[in-house]
């Protein structure tokens, strides 16, 4: 990672590490904070919180105008982890029909852009598909 | 306000210079600009070199605060509340509010503007995927279809239809709004509104003295704003943001939803005006496609909405949304909206929903207007 | 002692076949198949996969691992630090000892010669030997049809499963196949260097082994050969005489991936063991080839929640060649 953007929160996103709110139960994810988002406690306690890599979908669209860096048709969803934190994640490995409401999903490491030729690594996420 | 469109050979300033003539023009016993104390400029983009010192470059207006406001899509709205604050608070007796945006000085405006490198939030999230989001949920939740949500882009269209100020002055159907590409699915083109460059101005003076410029003054009745993010839980079926601003506003009014005869909402897309609907309590969760099927928020409707055709054919210039909101339900309160004038209206409502932070956050921005 | 404690695979989603190709190029026929990562994968996604995978199997913490070393020659990274983001990536301590191999796919044996040193020398308990390639050759070249992308993962420890027995090298300035850096690989008398390169150094590093372990080669059970190519194996297990029901190989399947080959044949031979024998294993690459010998003491755990290498071979989907092409990223594009 070269950007201070990527770099501030890549053990968090790497590792999907949350920090849990022990006040109201609500989980930040990847930003660390010191307030709560949901119960307004400032200054918030949170436990860190190892999170799965899964999760379901609340919602999702198809995005098919995107800018230059992005390839369409691409499903986009709001995916909340199993352990409460929300986040937007690309669906990958499915076609778009297979998207919906309710639909559980794994994250999964990919390679979400390039900056100075180098790979920057994050989570899209695919549908759980069973295994034996 | 200017007509709203696509005006390549207008500069941000020209079309502010505009408006701003035009609301001078506009007060019924006149006005000599050297009465303006202090000016409000709300505009979005860019965020560095936009200040209040375009405002004054572009009116004349020197030597007297003007200060810049920005709050997503609420911003022309909020600008006009701080506004709205100076004047309550005694400070001014006359201000000016400006709302201005310069959509087409990029190419493809806001439809595409999606952030690559925001991990977690805003990476591949346009404007239409945020409310193509709630639509997926909403729709989802309470088996809305496509078709019905598409009734509110079949009534605004008709409404820009017949408002001179509109972008789109076209009709559609149904069908033509299903059929049309997907911009977002499940939003189609003629689910958003259009990349519209505009300008909006508005003089505020003390209600007490308001008779010096007019004897049809509209009052400030109510207003209120707050914000919200889907990462705090809950559904995605509405806008708590709204919500709370709705609240805000029917409360310092004294008035209650019931007691709206028109609105300007927040219709940047199809579903955003459906969901409004519930948000400001006009309907109940779930219902406001029937306020479409019975033709309750048609012109000639109990309630009219969006009779200038909203944002969907109107145009959604960001910064100036707001403003023009509130200048259409100015000249609708005083009996002067033309083709659109909705029959005898004494209470108003204005509202936006903005979304920000890397389309993770959203404000809501509420006024109520009264004669 | 030195034990194999775990294994990990991991095979991309997409398949394209060989008769697809050769068709967008105007020819007929084809056999077989190969394993094409997607445009937003890369050796470290797919490496940190089989390793999460070998961790799992283990029911080993990322913190627990001492040493990741990891074997590649397509990272296409002149200068980068693969290794050391894996253990992060991971969760590795910072204390980690962290090392990058490549520039043959021998580095492969390389790697792993090297946790087995470290490990010999009581500097860790524990290391993480991880291997992934996402080889790309020139469109229409004979290589295209082969050359795929996977990775896979072992974990050396004190006591595992199967322990490595032997190991033998055999280095010489052969180079064979070669790629100057980001470019294609070059056209080379394929008989010349199968023969003088592969078959030779493969025969002399299993000869050395035999001789130093004392041992024959009908005492092992099965036999993992690093071959870039289906017919070199084949030729291969001809020359030395061993039988062709003992060669583990996921070529017909998934192609080559590189450094990557080797790990996913070596961990398929431990997936598919019935009974506890002797594997050999032979890598080869640009300089030489190593031969290593593993005796298996116990069946490895099946991990619920875990595929296994067979599942992985089998969920698949075939993609077109101008798809292929497409995730290639050989013409650019979104990730």
């Amino acid at each position: 990672m070269t950007s201070p953007l990527v770099w501030r929160i890549s053990r968090e996103s790497a590792r999907l590490i949350g920090y849990k709110c022990t006040s109201c139960g609500w989980v930040s994810f990847p930003e660390r904070k010191r307030t709560c988002k949901r119960c307004g406690a400032a200054p918030a306690e949170f436990e860190e919180l190892q999170m799965k890599p899964f999760g379901k979908i609340i919602s999702f669209v198809i995005q098919h105008r995107l800018p230059e860096g992005f390839q369409t048709p691409l499903p986009l969803a709001v995916v909340e982890f199993d352990e409460g934190a929300r986040v937007y994640g690309e669906i990958i490995d499915c076609r778009p029909e297979e998207v919906q409401v309710g639909l559980e999903v794994e994250a999964d490491l990919r390679v979400m852009y390039e900056e100075n030729g180098l790979d920057i690594y994050s989570y899209k996420f695919k549908p759980r598909r069973g295994s034996a | 306000m200017i007509d709203f469109g696509e005006h390549f050979s207008m500069s941000l300033e020209d079309m502010i210079e505009e408006a701003y003539l035009n609301a001078i023009a506009s007060v019924d016993k006149g006005l000599d600009p050297k009465e303006i104390e202090a000016a409000w400029y709300g505009t979005v983009y860019p965020a560095m070199g936009n200040s209040g010192l375009v405002l004054s470059h572009a009116t004349g207006l020197f030597g007297i605060p003007i200060t810049r406001v920005e709050n997503a899509c609420a911003t022309g709205s909020d600008t006009f509340r701080n506004a709205c604050f100076s004047v309550a608070a005694g400070l001014y007796n006359v201000v000016l509010v400006v709302g201005a945006e310069k959509m087409h000085d990029e190419p493809g405006g806001l439809l595409q503007r999606a952030d690559l490198k925001r991990l977690w939030m805003g990476r591949g999230v346009t404007m239409p995927a945020f409310f193509g989001l709630r639509a997926t949920a909403y729709m989802h939740k309470y088996g809305i279809t496509r078709e019905q949500v598409a009734l509110v882009s079949v009534k605004n269209h008709h409404n820009g239809s017949l408002y001179p100020h509109a972008h789109l002055r076209f009709e559609c159907s149904v069908e033509d709004v299903v059929n049309a590409p997907y911009v977002s699915y499940p939003l189609g083109l003629y689910d958003c509104c259009p990349v519209t460059d505009g300008a909006a101005a508005l003089i505020l003076a003390r209600a007490d003295i308001a008779t010096r410029y007019t004897d049809n003054p509209v009052y400030v009745l109510g207003s209120g704003l707050a914000t919200d993010s889907f990462v705090r839980g809950g559904d995605l079926t509405n806008f708590r943001a709204s919500q709370n601003a709705a609240k805000q506003a029917y409360e310092t009014a004294g008035v209650k939803p019931e007691d709206i005869d028109v609105a300007e909402i927040h219709d940047c897309f199809s579903i955003t005006e459906l969901i409004s609907y519930e948000d400001l309590g006009f309907a109940e969760p779930g219902q406001g496609v029937k306020l479409l099927d019975e033709g309750h928020v048609h012109l000639g409707g109990e309630k009219p909405i969006n009779p200038s055709g909203g944002l969907l054919a109107k145009g959604h210039p960001l910064g100036a949304t707001g403003a023009a909101q509130i200048a259409e339900l100015y000249e609708q309160l005083r009996g002067e909206a033309g083709p659109v004038q909705v029959k005898n209206p004494e209470i108003a409502l204005q509202h936006n929903v903005g979304i920000g932070r890397f389309a993770t956050g959203s404000v809501g921005c509420v006024h109520i207007l009264g004669r | 002692m030195v034990d194999i404690a775990s294994y990990g695979v991991y095979v991309p989603r997409y398949r394209i076949k060989a008769e697809e190709i050769n068709q967008a190029w105007g020819r007929s026929g084809g056999r077989g198949e190969k394993a094409v990562a997607a445009p937003d994968e890369d050796v470290l996604t797919m490496g940190v996969k089989a390793a999460r995978a070998a961790l799992m199997r283990a029911s080993l913490d990322g913190a627990q691992v001492e040493a990741v070393y990891f074997a590649s020659i397509s990272s296409g990274y002149a200068e980068n630090a693969l290794a050391a983001q894996l253990a992060g990536l991971l969760g590795a301590n910072q204390g980690v000892s962290v090392a990058d191999f490549g520039l043959s796919t021998r580095s492969v044996t390389s790697a792993l010669q090297a946790c087995t040193d470290a490990m010999e020398a009581g500097r860790i308990g524990c290391g993480l030997v991880i291997a992934s390639d996402r080889l790309i050759a020139k469109p229409g070249s004979d290589y295209e049809l082969s050359y795929a992308a996977g990775a896979a993962a072992l974990v050396l420890a004190k006591e595992g499963f199967a322990s490595l027995g032997g190991f033998s090298a055999y280095s010489s300035g052969f180079v064979g196949r070669s790629r100057a850096e980001g470019q294609f690989h070059g056209t080379v008398d394929e008989r010349f260097v199968m023969q003088q390169g592969f078959l030779e150094h493969i025969s002399l590093a299993i000869q050395d082994l035999t001789k130093v372990m004392n041992i024959t080669l009908d005492q092992f059970g099965q036999v993992v050969l690093h071959a870039p190519d289906l017919r070199w194996g084949n030729r291969a297990l001809a020359q030395i005489g061993l039988d062709p029901k003992k060669h583990v190989s996921t070529f017909a399947q998934i192609g080559y991936a590189g450094c990557a080959s080797f790990l996913v044949d070596l961990a398929y031979a431990l997936e598919k063991l019935t009974s506890l024998r002797k594997i050999l294993a032979v890598s080869y690459g640009p300089g030489g080839s190593d031969a290593l010998a593993l005796s298996v003491e116990k069946q490895p755990s099946k991990m619920h929640g875990l595929m296994t290498v067979e599942e992985q071979l089998n969920q698949k989907e075939h993609v077109s060649y101008s798809t292929y092409l497409r995730y290639s990223r050989l013409l650019g594009g979104p990730r």
